[in-house]
């Protein structure tokens, strides 16, 4: 380190950098040091890393000392592109790199608060966030034109940064009281949420529209039901927090779950946000104490989730919004409604979305996709956090409540029945003789999904094909879910423009249930022990979730040795959330229960016995009433064909199906862990006869990332951005993966944003139907200018 | 970044479980963080450093610290040329899964992983459950060796991180790994000047238990 300082060639690792800030409205100036990784920071990065550390809210020009051994005088050298800064690191960067701002701005508005600063206003309720939507609004805009000249140089983006449609300033109070009604109904949902996606909300309406945002509150309600409610249910929650609070002083009794989870909990929340104010100053903060509870009443309470590590990053601008730990809690639980498949212990969700993000990037950009593969970085496990916490963690943090908004805004409404469950099952402590199964070390949700994707990447010449393979049958599913396709477009295309029937939205499933839709279902019959509206289905396609099903099908099925045996899927509707009646057995055999000091039973499965909550829902099921409702209601004129088509196909698909089926009789039968999986490679080569990886469709949106399309569109839109530097400097998977982890935090949330929203917009324009008929290859070339 | 300099490149990757996203940043950024995010996932760290004349790039894999992380454990193990087995010293606990993390280790590497053991938090003494002679011990009896650092006052982190690189480098001289299976965490870099091939080796250091960062 010290050697490749003093020699100052080019291939160093860190560079110390000194910014000292000139104003022409401000005598002082003030300096701030920090230290860079030359090879991951370009000059975009640098700029934006100068604009936090100072706040800067006005446009600004850089400037650096430059240093040459021909010329003793130092002289300041303009700072522009990353060419420049290439040649400071290299020719300038010794002690240290000093650079200049100088503001361009006359009014003098910025804020003279560095980020170092942030921790010590630790006022809890310091009302800091009135200016921070507006005036980073405006300064991103400068700023935006600035970086367009950087982009239209990368060329990353080819529309350019002209075409960027101003977005919608926040939803103030007043224009929120026009959407309720004379006693306080929201009358207008879906106008609500548009307003919301496309300008987010004036900081200080969130925590009154967050709940609606967040599906808390059933339909209906007046304002003054909209208080009863959550009183009943800051009720409920201190309910749920004393058992497990009781139970924790009682040192005889205390049990090790509880005990766990605690234990775990605490560790996290005291690394969670700790720079913002709310939860800054001592390990004894009040907040961090409020953050702790609400994920372990949550943990406790809800069996087939558990805590994992993700959660309080999701909890936390709940809380800082609410100021209020119940009202936190009632809106993490209608958060986690829609998320908790993120952190099952399979990664089958995550799975999912890695698949549809790898699709979406093959067909936005394909040479992209290319250039990944090559790198062994086209299992995207770098994307992990960003779709665990849905980007949560991407942007600074008001930020990222900003995103988190608008984000929720791009779902349709889906308010709870009667009211938000605030439990799965009651936690019930004293009962220690329940039947628990043996502890099992908590298996990685992460790990599993590392597995699987890595294996792909592992065999990168083989992941096109494969993907290939999966991409055409997936085109050949496509026939046989005719009116899905059909339901699903014509519901989102809907979305904004006609208030839906209220029957229809009661039968309306949580869009965290769509998520778990797969490419190809197709209906077999009805399981003889399941309830007349659960079906049986069979899912292929999606090799991951058939490699992991596979355990409990062959704990299951009575004929283990068929790769291609019927695949009964429980239907995971609203009523095993309201309906307790259903739980028990879920919950106890399901429940986890870790243990540090098992040591033996690494690498089985928490998933492996019959009785837990199978989080591979099905869509089918849980959207045939609404389909149903929607072809009578909306698009009359195209149920009769579609219902037509859907038989002949499906037969030929089913051909399909088990030709497909008799090739993985090479796969081994069963998986026990990941590790497992790692080595289960035989299915890559049954796999192999697909063409090249080019995606010609995307999902429909009830369906694509899971039921969150826009969550895609917001990671893609990262990736691009990056792309052109990613690829200049030849990046590998570490180096993308080191890249994208500094960017923690960083994000432009506008930009972000707003080449999101291009991107969704057009997206939600593809003709679906045309897709699923397959006359016309369609995404060709004008789709895919994003 | 790998163009342009004719630097062979070492990588290393480490799996680490107590403070160690605090030891990685005070070895890759010299500092330290008492408050660090939460990892989700892995996260990344690297390094230039020089040993014999010769620059070379650590690579280095921080796993989350969620608990019973084995089974990704071990899928690094498999691309990594050492492992740091990191535990707390003030917190026994740690110290007692560290058999356990070792029989993993060892098992699911390749037999000629570096293999270093790290007490962390030496700075909090007062408060320290394991003592040195302990980790020393356990140390003599695995064959490893053995340090106590602490990322708060980046005492010996410098060291274990370079020591670890070193013996590696010297397994690499003496031809133990072979360098063109990448399985064994070395990858040959890019070939820019005359004989000297880049090398780029992973190493992986498996941390022990528990997540608490500082």
């Amino acid at each position: 380190m010290a050697a490749s300082l003093t020699t100052a060639t080019p291939s160093r690792d860190a560079v110390r950098i000194k910014v000292i800030q000139h104003s022409e409205c401000e005598v002082d100036s003030q300096c701030c040091r920090f230290s860079v990784d030359p090879e991951l920071t370009g000059y975009e990065v640098l700029r934006n890393l100068i604009a936090r550390a100072f706040d800067l809210k006005g446009d600004y020009q850089t400037c650096y000392l430059a240093r040459d051994d021909r010329f003793p005088e130092a002289c300041w050298v303009p700072l522009l592109s990353d060419f420049d800064l290439e040649m400071a690191f290299v020719k300038s960067a010794d002690p240290y790199l000093l650079v200049r701002v100088d503001l361009m701005s006359s009014n003098g508005t910025w804020e003279a608060v560095t980020s170092m600063d942030i921790p010590k206003l630790s006022l809890p309720d310091l009302p800091k966030n009135n200016y921070s939507v507006k005036l980073p609004g405006l300064f991103k805009e400068k700023m935006e034109k600035t970086l367009s000249a950087v982009q239209k140089v990368l060329s990353w983006n080819e529309e350019g940064e002209d075409t960027v449609r101003p977005a919608r300033p926040p939803l103030t109070d007043s224009e929120f009281q026009q959407m309720l009604n004379g006693v306080g109904q929201l009358a207008h949902p879906k106008e609500l949420r548009l307003c919301v996606y496309h300008g987010g909300l004036e900081p200080s309406l969130r925590k009154v529209v967050w709940k609606h945002l967040l599906n808390v509150y059933p339909e209906g309600l007046t304002g003054r039901e909209r208080l009863d409610y959550m009183k009943q249910k800051t009720k409920e929650y201190e309910g749920l927090k004393a058992v497990w609070q009781e139970h924790l002083q009682n040192e005889e009794l205390v049990s090790e779950e509880v005990k766990y989870v605690t234990n775990m909990v605490r560790k996290d929340v005291l690394r969670t946000d700790r720079h913002h104010p709310y939860f800054s100053g001592p390990d004894d903060n009040a907040n961090i104490q409020s953050l702790s509870n609400i994920l372990t009443t949550y943990a406790l309470h809800h069996p087939s989730v558990g805590y994992c590590q993700g959660m309080s990053d999701l909890a936390s601008p709940l809380l800082v919004t609410m100021r209020d730990e119940a009202q936190a809690y009632v809106c993490f639980c209608a958060l986690m409604a829609r998320v908790h498949s993120n952190f099952h212990i399979d990664g089958v969700a995550m799975t999912l979305k890695f698949q549809h993000l790898t699709e979406a990037l093959i067909f936005y950009d394909e040479e992209y996709y290319t250039y990944l593969r090559l790198h062994q970085a086209d299992d995207l496990l770098f994307c992990y956090r960003w779709l665990l916490l849905e980007l949560k963690r991407e942007f600074a943090f008001d930020d990222a409540l900003h995103m988190l908004e608008v984000l929720w805004s791009s779902l349709p409404p889906d308010p709870p029945e009667e009211t938000l469950p605030l439990l799965e099952v009651q936690f019930n402590p004293v009962k220690v003789e329940r039947p628990v199964p043996p502890p099992t070390p908590r298996q990685n949700h992460f790990a599993n999904v590392c597995a699987l994707r890595r294996q792909r990447s592992s065999l990168s010449n083989r992941s096109a094909e494969c993907l290939a393979a999966i991409l055409s049958r997936r085109a050949a599913s496509m026939e046989c879910d005719g009116p899905e396709y059909t339901a699903g477009v014509k519901k989102l295309s809907r979305t904004w423009s006609q208030p839906i029937d209220t029957s229809q939205v009661r039968a309306r499933v949580p869009s965290g249930e769509t998520a778990m839709t797969v490419d190809k279902i197709r209906e077999e019959s009805s399981s003889p022990e399941d309830s007349p509206s659960r079906n049986t289905r069979k899912i292929k396609n999606l090799r991951e979730f058939q490699l992991l099903t596979k355990v409990r099908d062959s704990d299951s099925d009575s004929n283990p040795g068929s790769p291609l045996k019927e695949k009964t899927i429980c239907k995971k509707s609203k009523d095993t959330n309201t309906k307790l009646t259903s739980h028990p057995k879920t919950a106890n055999s399901s429940r986890r229960c870790f243990s540090d000091s098992d040591a033996t039973d690494v690498g089985v499965p928490v998933y492996s016995d019959g009785g837990e909550v199978d989080v591979w829902q099905n869509p089918v099921a849980t959207l045939s009433p609404e389909v149903d409702q929607h072809l009578q209601i909306v698009c009359q004129e195209e149920k009769p064909s579609n219902v037509q088509q859907l038989v002949p196909k499906a037969n030929g698909e089913h051909k399909q199906a088990e030709e497909e089926g008799a090739n993985q009789n090479t796969m081994t039968a069963s998986v026990n862990s990941c590790e497992e999986v790692t080595e289960v490679t035989g299915w890559q080569v049954t796999m192999s006869d697909g063409g090249s990886p080019h995606v010609t469709s995307l999902l429909p949106p009830e369906e694509f990332g899971g039921g969150n399309p826009f969550l895609m569109f917001l990671c893609v839109t990262l990736l691009l951005q990056h792309r052109n530097h990613i690829i200049k400097n030849k990046m590998d998977h570490n180096e993308l993966a080191m890249y994208f982890d500094k960017m923690v935090r960083q994000h432009n949330v506008t930009k972000v944003l707003g080449h999101a929203r291009r991107m969704f917009e057009n997206y939600l324009k593809l003709d679906f139907s045309k897709i699923r008929s397959k006359t016309t290859p369609p995404g060709s070339s004008n789709d895919h200018s994003c | 970044m790998s163009d342009g300099h004719s630097c062979p490149v070492l990588s290393m990757r480490v799996l680490a479980g107590v403070g160690k996203s605090c030891l990685l940043l005070q070895f890759t950024d010299k500092r330290f963080q008492p408050v660090h995010d939460l990892t989700i996932g892995v996260e990344f760290g690297a390094r230039m450093i020089t040993i014999d004349n010769k620059q070379i790039k650590l690579q280095i894999w921080d796993t989350a610290g969620q608990e019973a992380f084995r089974s990704i454990t071990r899928s690094y193990y498999r691309g990594a040329a050492g492992a740091l087995l990191v535990y707390d010293i003030t917190r026994r606990e740690t110290f007692n899964h560290l058999t356990q993390w070792l029989e993993d280790a060892r098992q699911h590497s390749n037999s000629n992983m570096v293999i270093m053991l790290i007490g962390n938090k030496s700075d909090l003494d007062s408060r320290r459950e394991v003592k040195r002679e302990e980790g020393e011990a356990f140390a003599r009896e695995h064959g490893l060796v053995f340090m106590e650092t602490s990322a708060k006052t980046a005492a010996n982190v410098e060291e274990a991180f370079i020591n670890t690189a070193r013996e590696i480098y010297e397994k690499i001289q003496e031809g133990v790994f072979d360098v063109h299976n990448e399985a064994n965490g070395i990858k040959i870099g890019p070939q820019h000047s005359p004989g000297g091939a880049g090398l780029t080796s992973n190493q992986g250091a498996a941390g022990g238990q528990g997540g608490g960062c500082c």
